[in-house]
């Protein structure tokens, strides 16, 4: 019997050997797999951080933002005269008198040739080609970044507590709208999806379908987060509450302007929001001498942003940042190579937003007596910063990227409010604002009039910021030659003229996707 | 022992003393014990008295000095007499050469082969030693069927391609000329230990380092190679079977008297026929006379600019150099083995020594091989088991200038012009430099032990455990000489280091009772394997012969680093195995094995192997009683399996996870963006349907083994584009999915009669492939892999394509050659002429090739492309024979392949030297094609001459089915005549074998084929005119036994 016993034994050992699980458990030293990720609350912030680096590096992949969001309107064209513009840098400009006449595509030389020598140059040796807009591969891996990082913290991390867990899953989804948000603000329709590792094909949906889409997952989960960090060094820079409230605003105020039908809840929404943003107390306009903290980001004004600092990283590329174009020496550069500025806004246009006789601290601080020179010598000095004597002309002061500040909240609030017909309320935050440039208050009529005072408010305060070419598509008012440079007929409208073309690539291994018809 | 007793008359037993007699019973050949003989006691009629256990053992109780009877199918009976108090006994018994009832390997254990189910195939050591080779694998080729072996680079060391049972995956590496089926190599299991062949694999097929474990084993050294091909057979080895397993056993010692063997081959080998080329004034004639008859008013003028041409006094260009003749040689090699065994089935040794060296037959490129394995055998009772074996190897392999399997440099420099005159000391080009200066050293050191402990607990229930540690490590050194290297010598140091613990425990049980045999089997296997390269790259060395020191500088730094094959894989298998047969007649196998590894993640670490098989000894049953006159043993077999493979690793599932840098000042890491994570991957699945027929008739003259059957490879991973919208560029896929189906067929003819002076026997073996691709990732109908655009050639073009055989060409239709201008047809639209894209006035003329403008634009481009032919041979097999009079032998063994299409890019190369006159490449001779002259000439080939056609036609492009030809082969592979000396003779000397022999390897191909040598082509059917052509063998040996 005995032998039959250490049988058993022996078969038995055997099989428990099959519990040995740990044998497999192998960590490579070399490379990190999402098994050996995701352990750790350091883990999740690393990722975390990175999906914001992923976006902001597709800002600076070329002149992201002043592209899409101030070119367009047709206000600004290039300087012509004076000597920065040697090395080329006057033929390199040129593409800015293209985007005034809103020629993206269709004939040699516009914005998108690819032979045009503004395409053709390249930062730290990768393309810097405006056809980087047109590419959707960066946008989507940080969509999906952030739907594997909703969906690995779902799953549990060892050392995440409970609330922190809820963080960063409304973080996740805070990354997602904000994405999609701002593609469909460059494209109209775009693909959309929530799944993590999605790894099929998809259509495009339709865009207001989208951002109704973003509006409720945002929604549900922006309570979640935080008011503020403690970390100073994340001020802005991560996702808050406030950050949601105002993407959530935005996500509104476009919908507002294209699903007309539901206009009124639209500008609801976004009116009790601003009033969340406003009552939580957490943000403030800072006095206009001090403006350069708000360009340069963290401050008590911003909202949400993107970060860029040369004492972190290396400079990002020069020409990504608005505020370089309309600054010269002694605010940027040596004066021997740096002496006049690239672009400069038509005077009308600023004749339209300052009109003689009204004071305005933002007129005296922002600008010089050369303000309407419409030529190199007009400065933005809005922008201006420290910047060290004698300078290479591609120094420039540290900027971050202004997504979301409390002017442009507040802003936001009284515009919605007078589409809900409540001047009062409305005019009341306008003159927020203004009291802080030192500007008489708004004593105008309601109505249109306050809509359009608050209209040009916003060009005023957010010059530069990338805000222009998106309020006036939104406001329809892209169509009406008194408010646009170029404006176009409500049939190239319709057809998506106001969008980008999209890269070719978008087609690839994608039998649903079809691609811009204007373009 | 009862029984044997009882059936014993009574008065016997009162009388006779009893004795009980113990020992084992052997292979006299092979050394590998019997399983299953029958023992009788002899008289009229033989009484029985059990048979042998599974490791050969017996024990029976019989009178005093009787004589005992052999008796195993497949041998030749013996008889022995016991002396008087003799109580052991160790019998060797000789084959009697047929296959159906050997002792096969079955997950590690010896069975009979008359009861197991899977199909598999031996070949002894004998019948491939006498050929000197560097890889022993060579030699089974055209001996097993269901393996396709093509030798299909004749670089030293280097292994030819084996697949087992068709294709087992769509995956190629690399591109164009240089793309190789991505290899789905058999498992090895040498001694007991599996061991991955693959080395070359990790880096890629013709990347430095890596001399195959497989090279390092001598041919004098293999008693036998079992290959299991169905997946029945190899299921109990698991994951790593799935493409086929060849089991190989080197020899042990059983002699009581010490045995020492010496073999040695004394041998030459010679480059195959070399193309003709136009020497001298010929060639030069040759290129004036094409500029003459096609050239334009300026390439007239321009002759007067090219000094080759024109300056024929020059001696600089004067000259009929043979530059073939420089860099192909014949060389002289040998080699040696010494072999010294003995012991019993108790106590038996065997060491070998062996030294192996071929200098190839291109310059500067060679192979050497030494090798010692020293193995004990201990054995003192039953119970008690142990065997302990050392392996030390060291390989070394000289690529040259070249990569290994490919010599392209060697073939482009080869074909320089003749005029230029040969290599010397102030003429040296950087070309030439390189191919025979470069210093290689790629060197390949092994070490291995393993030990075996087997107990047996009770009566039929044994223990064993298994252990081994291998560690190999591979340095493969470059120098490259000022003069090869822009007067900058250089240093190219690449190293590894492979290290495989393995232990494999396992029990065996077995119980027989009134017919019914029962056998139970379990084991488990563990492996850690560990595996890190990396290399320097520099130049800017003092000089060529200081080498060193290497550091980084950033200067003159080319490069290294630990490279990103960097491995540490833990597995963890179980197994286990059950049969059970009624009287040997019925039999039912069962196995089932789980495969863990620690690259396939935690989800789902196990992948599960079940198999099952029956088998019918239908020539044990009443009715073929009476039929012993014709039928000597009959099965049928069934057998059904799974063998998974993962796919992918914890990355390809996981996602790969890399720190990116800092944002804002925190860290971060990011998500590897260019394979999506796939969560759903599916292990790779290849599920086999075999049946088979084994018979053997009229007394043994006559046998055949037939196999059919059905695998189908599903979840073959694929690593597919996807949509951008996905945010990340590819997937590791895994709906791709094949189809083989095939016959195998293995027929021995034993013609004369035992008792014949002479003794013939003759094999033939055949096996016939299909392969279908049923479907291919993302439900698309095809995927092309392009060709290598970066040469002019395009040469690789292929396309899978759902429904098709897997590889197919992707090549234009080439239909003929424009006659007359008025042949070439004009698009009826636009009144045009057919053109090619590459220009809008690129018209076709008399004298270009007719391509079929499939799309019908009148403009042939790659659209115009069609999925042609099929890489993949149908048939492939031999022919062997044997041939014995007296103490002369000769055998002869030939290999085929019949339909099989092939690029001939070599001729399509022929052609195309000729298109620059005013290049300092070789002419080559097509006076004997029947190409187009003049309009109204009905040629095969285009106007070869017209070479201003080249950049706006490009007539003899690569792509084209006009290279593609049938690929089939006839080759007598080797034929060995050898002559044993008279024992009584040699013996007075004190030897006691000598034999000696002549062989001869590749002696000859019978081809249709108008290529070079339809062997000699990349996996993926290109014959590129960069491989490394095959040399042939003629050899002198001799075998000395003391």
């Amino acid at each position: 019997m005995k032998k039959y016993f250490i049988c058993l034994l022996f078969v038995a050992v055997c099989a428990g050997q099959y519990g040995c699980k740990k044998f497999l458990d192998v960590t490579p030293i070399d490379k990190l797999s999402g098994l050996t990720f995701w352990q750790s609350q350091s883990d999740v912030d690393a990722f975390a951080t990175d999906i914001y680096a992923q976006f902001r590096n597709k800002l600076t992949s070329t002149s992201f933002l002043p592209a899409v969001g101030e070119l367009r309107s047709g206000f600004i064209l290039p300087a012509t005269a004076a000597n920065n513009n040697s090395g080329g840098e006057k033929n390199i400009r040129a593409v800015y008198s293209q985007f005034a006449v809103n020629n993206l595509k269709q004939s040699p030389g516009a914005v998108l040739d690819p032979t045009a020598v503004w395409n053709t140059q390249t930062f730290n040796g990768a393309s810097v080609s405006y056809a980087n807009i047109t590419k959707w591969f960066e946008f989507y891996s940080v969509i999906q970044s952030a739907n594997i990082m909703y969906d690995r913290v779902n799953k549990g991390v060892p050392g995440v507590s409970a609330t922190d867990k809820k963080r960063y899953m409304a973080e996740a989804v805070f990354l997602r709208c904000f994405t999609y948000f701002f593609m469909v603000r460059l494209y109209g329709d775009v693909t959309y999806y929530t799944q993590p590792y999605q790894q099929d094909p998809l259509p495009r949906t339709n865009f207001v379908t989208v951002l109704n889409k973003c509006i409720a997952d945002l929604g549900a989960v922006k309570n979640d987060l935080p008011l503020a960090y403690s970390d100073p060094a994340l001020l802005a820079i991560r996702a808050t509450k406030g950050a949601a409230d105002d993407l959530l605003m935005n996500m509104n105020m476009w919908n507002a302007g294209f699903d007309k039908a539901n206009q009124a809840t639209y500008y609801q929404n976004t009116a009790d929001l601003g009033a969340e943003i406003i009552a939580s107390n957490t943000y403030q306009l800072l006095p206009l001498a001090n403006f350069d903290q708000v360009m340069r980001g963290r401050s008590a004004e911003g909202i949400f942003e993107f970060g860029q600092s040369t004492n972190y990283e290396a400079q990002a590329y020069w020409r990504s940042f608005f505020g370089e174009m309309m600054l010269r020496y002694p605010n940027k550069g040596a004066a021997t190579d740096n002496n006049s500025s690239h672009a400069y806004f038509k005077a009308a246009y600023l004749l339209r937003l300052y009109p003689t006789g009204v004071p305005d601290d933002r007129l005296t601080q922002w600008f010089d007596n050369t303000w309407l020179s419409e030529s190199g010598n007009f400065q933005l000095l809005k922008y201006k910063g420290i910047v060290p004597t004698g300078a290479a002309a591609q120094t420039i002061p540290e900027w971050g990227f202004i997504m979301f500040r409390y002017a442009e909240a507040i802003l936001l609030r009284a515009e919605a409010l007078a589409g809900l017909g409540k001047d009062g309320e409305a005019a009341n935050m306008l003159n927020m604002v203004r009291a802080r440039a030192n500007a008489p208050a708004y004593a105008g009529p309601g109505g249109q009039d306050l809509q359009d005072a608050i209209f040009n408010e916003r060009c005023k305060e957010l010059m530069g910021e990338g805000h222009l070419y998106f309020d006036l598509i939104r406001t329809g008012r892209i169509l009406d030659p008194k408010w646009a440079a170029n404006p176009l007929t409500q049939d190239q409208f319709d057809r998506g003229g106001w969008t980008w073309p999209i890269d070719a690539s978008a087609l690839y291994n994608n039998p649903y996707m079809s691609l811009n018809p204007y373009w | 022992m009862l029984s044997a007793g009882l059936v014993m008359p009574r008065y016997l037993a009162a009388q006779v003393k009893k004795v009980s007699v113990k020992g084992f019973v052997t292979d006299k050949e092979t050394k590998e014990t019997l399983v299953g003989v029958s023992i009788s006691l002899d008289g009229t009629p033989p009484r029985g008295l059990g048979s042998t256990g599974h490791k050969g053992e017996f024990s029976v109780t019989v009178p005093d000095g009787a004589t005992l009877l052999f008796h195993s199918i497949g041998y030749k009976d013996k008889k022995v007499k016991l002396n008087v108090g003799q109580t052991e006994l160790n019998v060797d018994m000789s084959s009697n050469s047929t296959s159906l009832n050997e002792v096969v390997l079955r997950g590690y254990v010896a069975r009979s082969k008359e009861v197991t189910t899977g199909s598999s195939f031996t070949i002894s050591g004998s019948e491939i030693q006498d050929v000197p080779v560097s890889n022993a694998m060579e030699l089974i080729q055209g001996k097993v069927p269901g393996v396709n072996m093509q030798i299909n680079t004749g670089a030293p060391g280097y292994p030819g391609t084996i697949l087992v049972r068709g294709l087992s995956g769509i995956n190629t590496s690399g591109s164009g000329g240089e793309s190789f089926l991505t290899p789905t190599s058999p498992l090895f299991v040498i001694d007991g230990i599996p061991i991955d062949a693959d080395n070359a694999a990790d880096f890629g097929f013709n990347s430095p380092g890596g001399v195959s474990p497989l090279e390092l084993i001598p041919v004098e050294d293999i008693a036998s190679i079992e290959v299991l091909t169905d997946a029945q057979a190899t299921a109990s080895y698991g994951s790593k079977g799935a493409y086929g397993v060849f089991i190989i056993q080197t020899r042990r010692g059983n002699s009581k008297k010490p045995k020492v063997r010496y073999t040695g081959n004394y041998f030459v080998t010679v480059p195959p026929n070399l193309r003709t080329t136009l020497g001298g004034k010929a060639e030069r004639d040759a290129k004036l006379l094409e500029i003459l008859a096609n050239g334009t008013y300026s390439d007239l003028l321009r002759i007067s600019s090219t000094p080759i041409l024109s300056d024929s006094l020059n001696a600089y260009y004067r000259n009929s150099t043979n530059w073939q003749g420089i860099y192909y040689v014949s060389t002289y090699n040998t080699t040696h083995n010494i072999g010294i065994e003995g012991g019993d089935p108790k106590f038996n040794y065997s060491t070998n020594l062996n030294y192996y060296s071929q200098n190839g037959i291109i310059q500067n490129t060679g192979y050497k091989r030494y090798t010692l394995k020293m193995l004990m055998d201990y054995k003192p009772d039953d119970k008690f088991h142990t065997q302990v074996i050392f392996n030390v190897g060291l390989g070394k392999q000289n690529n040259g200038n070249g990569q290994g399997l490919l010599q392209t440099g060697v073939a482009t420099n080869a074909s320089a012009s003749s005029l230029l005159p040969g290599p010397s000391l102030f003429q040296t080009t950087t070309d030439m430099a390189n191919d025979f200066s470069v210093k290689d050293d790629n060197s390949t050191k092994t070490f291995s032990a393993s030990a075996l402990l087997g107990y047996e607990l009770f009566k039929g229930f044994n223990l064993t455990n298994t252990g081994s540690y291998s560690y190999v490590t591979s340095a493969d050194e470059k120098d490259y000489p000022a003069a090869s290297n822009k007067n900058r010598p250089a240093v190219y140091s690449y190293n590894d280091r492979n290290a495989n613990l393995y232990n494999r425990a396992g029990f065996t049980f077995s119980k027989e009772f009134k017919g019914h045999s029962f056998f139970l089997q379990g084991f488990n296997e563990i492996s850690a394997k560990d595996f890190q390269a990396g290399y320097i790259s520099q130049q800017g060395t003092p000089n060529d012969q200081i080498l060193g020191p290497l550091g980084s500088n950033y200067h003159d730094s080319r490069g290294g680093g630990v490279l990103k094959s960097f491995r540490n894989e833990h597995t963890l298998s179980y197994a286990g195995g059950f049969t059970y047969n009624y009287k040997r007649k019925y039999i039912l196998d069962l196995t089932y094995r789980i495969d863990g590894s620690s690259n396939a993640g935690f989800d789902s670490p196990f992948a599960k192997n079940p198999s099952i098989g029956f088998r019918w000894n239908f020539d044990k049953e009443k009715f073929f009683a009476n039929a012993s006159g014709w039928l000597d043993q009959g099965d049928i077999r069934l057998t059904y399996g799974q063998v998974i493979r993962p796919t992918g690793d914890i990355y390809s599932l996981y996602g790969l996870y890399a720190p990116s840098g800092n944002y804002e000042g925190s860290n971060r890491i990011d998500i590897d963006n260019t394979t999506l994570p796939n969560n759903i991957l599916r292990s790779t699945t290849n599920t086999t349907y075999n049946l088979g027929v084994d018979m053997t008739m009229f007394n043994n003259k006559f046998s055949f083994v037939f196999n059919t059957y059905f695998k189908r490879v599903t979840n073959i991973p694929w690593l597919t584009p996807i949509a951008t919208t996905t945010g990340f560029t590819t997937l590791l896929s895994n709906d791709a999915s094949q189809v083989n189906y095939g016959y195998e067929l293995q027929l021995t003819l034993r013609p004369l009669p035992k008792t014949s002076k002479v003794q013939w026997n003759l094999s033939l073996v055949g096996s016939l492939n299909k392969d279908f691709l049923t479907k291919l990732p993302g439900n698309k109908n095809q995927i092309i892999i392009p060709p290598n655009k970066t040469s002019a050639d395009a040469i690789g073009s292929t396309i899978l394509r759902a429904g098709r055989n897997t590889y197919s060409y992707y090549i234009f239709n080439y239909q003929g050659v424009y006659s007359t201008l008025d042949q070439v047809p004009v698009d009826p639209v636009t009144g045009l002429r057919l053109r090619t894209k590459a220009s809008t006035t690129a018209f076709f003329k008399a004298g270009d090739p007719t391509w079929q403008d499939t799309n019908g634009d009148y403009v042939i481009d790659d659209n115009d492309r069609q999925a042609i032919g099929n890489s993949q041979p149908i048939v492939t097999g031999g022919v062997n024979t044997n041939l014995t009079y007296k103490n002369f032998g000769l055998t002869m063994n030939g290999s085929f392949t019949l339909k099989r299409d092939i690029m001939n890019d070599a001729l399509g190369s022929r052609f195309r030297l000729v298109n620059n006159p005013f290049g300092t490449a070789v002419y080559l001779p097509l006076t004997d094609l029947n190409y187009w002259k003049q309009p109204g000439d009905q040629a095969t080939y285009p106007n070869p001459f017209d070479y201003t056609r080249t950049g706006i036609i490009n007539p003899f492009r690569s792509e084209q089915s006009l290279f593609m030809s049938n690929g089939t082969y006839f080759k007598i592979n080797n034929i060995t005549f050898s002559y044993s000396f008279n024992k009584n003779f040699i013996n007075k000397l004190g030897i006691s074998n000598l034999r000696v022999y002549a062989s001869a390897n590749n002696v000859m191909t019978f081809s249709s084929y108008p290529g070079p040598n339809p062997e000699n082509v990349t996996g993926a059917g290109w014959d590129v005119s960069g491989g490394y052509p095959v040399s042939r063998t003629y050899n002198m040996g001799l075998n000395l036994e003391f």
